[in-house]
């Protein structure tokens, strides 16, 4: 019996291999399945040391452009951009904000109220393979950053947080196939399901062939489930068609974030869920 | 003194508990191969993860483990080389987006399809590893449009896409860095060939 094993080693060696190869992809197939510990470390273990080539790119880039090239300029044009980067989301909110508030005034002791906060983050690394749309960034559980997060650039939505480690996280594109999240039409109101289609490209679903959605439409974040603050532009509707069969239209949208050019990220913290209604009976009251 | 897997040279005892027979230098020497091809794979993945390289900040990547995973299937004998195929496809997965198990799963059907074409030719020219890296890529991608078609439901316009540019990086990148993988490994070049003729590690 023994002799029969050793015989054909290489052959039970070999279909040991693919056992496991199969039972590792049905195990992975679960979306929600938590990352094994030796994935954990292997994310660990390459996450410091692109942070140190981002530290020294970084870092040498900056003092060429800051102090070699132009000391003044380049100090004050940085400056300038990032103030320019907050303002812009700012704005994007803002406007969003009094489109709402005009149209949903009574309705507003019902509108759920969430507190978030920005943590940003730097880009480390690319996913290296071509077939999915991941990131990596310099922040991990130790600065807060949990599963399921939302991460934006002030130029709009960028993912989703997939997997953490105590100072690195995986974020998952929002041009990754894998990706859902839930929009809405800015002109009017549309709801729909924005995925991942290829590099540059998204797809949003469900939205059946008689809403009113045109090219050039912007599309804006839900904010259901408190992942992204309501209203942060995801990006443009590129093209819409009704297909003869089927109850929905197709519609492309082109992402408003340039990911090939994106150095830096803020992930969404959701700090406190409080609501309108509750805020109000929790007050102390004179009466 | 015994190791916990031995090349295909090694005596088998047959004693029951005593699987294989290694000797102390064998072992040394196995130790020193699975560190300089992990070391080197890791290496090709740190390069193709890194966002300071102009290595396609598009999401299009060259395979570069691929090159390795070759040299490893042509080199070593198959237990060892199995061991290190896993080994890299289980990083590729943890680094990558990838559901785990996806990149084993291709790695080593690549890794089959060379052990058994081993068996009727010796690939020892630049032009028949040229080949041979096609014939890989032809198998990665039967492999990955299966596996991202029908298990992950991916949609197979944008499949054909990828391929056709990841595959184009990859034959461009080969004749760099494929003679760098060689030259780390310090295998015997012989001219005209890619390997000696006869490798004492052969299978």
């Amino acid at each position: 019996m023994f002799h029969f094993f050793l015989k054909r080693k290489r052959f039970f060696f070999f279909s040991l291999l693919i056992i496991l190869c199969v039972a590792l992809i049905t195990l992975g197939v679960d979306k929600k399945q938590k990352q094994f510990p030796a994935e954990k470390a292997l994310q660990s273990f390459f996450s410091y040391p692109l942070s140190l080539t981002t530290w020294v790119f970084n870092t040498t880039s900056a003092l060429w452009n800051g102090y070699v090239y132009l000391v003044e300029v380049e100090k004050r044009n940085t400056g300038l951009q990032q103030e320019m980067n907050v303002l812009l989301l700012e704005n994007q909110q803002l406007r969003e904000h009094f489109l709402e508030n005009q149209r949903l005034k009574a309705l507003l002791n019902f509108k759920q109220q969430f507190s978030y906060h920005m943590l940003p983050a730097e880009i480390i690394g690319r996913d290296p393979s071509s077939w999915f749309k991941t990131i990596l960034v310099n922040r991990g559980t130790e600065a807060g950053v949990t599963r399921g997060s939302g991460v934006v650039s002030p130029f709009g939505v960028v993912g989703t947080v997939l997997e953490t480690t105590l100072h690195s996280s995986k974020i998952l594109l929002i041009t990754d196939q894998n990706s859902a999240i839930d929009i809405l039409a800015k002109r009017s109101r549309v709801r729909g399901i924005l995925e991942g289609l290829s590099e540059n490209a998204c797809t949003v679903n469900y939205v059946i062939k008689s809403e009113d959605i045109q090219k050039g439409d912007e599309i804006l974040s839900s904010g259901l489930n408190a992942i992204f603050p309501h209203g942060i532009l995801i990006g443009s509707v590129a093209e819409t068609n009704n297909t003869p069969d089927g109850f929905f239209k197709n519609i492309a949208v082109i992402p408003a974030v340039d990911f090939s050019k994106l150095n830096e990220v803020l992930i969404v913290l959701t700090t406190s869920t409080t609501t309108a209604v509750e805020e109000k009976s929790s007050r102390p009251t004179r009466e | 003194m015994g190791g916990l897997i031995g090349t295909r040279n090694n005596t088998c005892t047959g004693a029951p508990g005593v699987f294989f027979k290694i000797s102390l230098a064998e072992n040394d020497a196995m130790v020193k191969t699975y560190s300089r091809y992990v070391g080197i794979a890791f290496c090709l993945l740190f390069l193709q993860t890194n966002s300071m390289l102009p290595l396609g900040n598009h999401g299009i990547r060259p395979d570069l483990l691929l090159f390795i995973i070759l040299n490893a299937t042509v080199t070593l004998s198959v237990v060892h080389c199995a061991c290190i195929v896993f080994i890299i496809g289980y990083t590729f997965d943890a680094v990558s987006g990838s559901p785990v198990g996806l990149f084993i799963s291709t790695y080593l059907l690549i890794f089959g399809t060379i052990t058994l074409l081993r068996r009727f030719y010796n690939f020892n020219t630049w032009i028949e590893m040229f080949g041979l890296l096609l014939l890989c890529l032809i198998v990665k991608y039967i492999a990955l449009f299966f596996f991202l078609c029908f298990i992950y439901e991916y949609h197979y316009n944008t499949i054909l896409k990828t391929i056709f540019n990841e595959a184009l990086f990859t034959i461009i990148v080969f004749p760099l860095v494929f003679p760098l993988i060689q030259k780390a490994l310090n295998h015997n070049l012989t001219p005209g060939t890619v390997f000696a003729p006869k490798n004492s590690h052969g299978a």
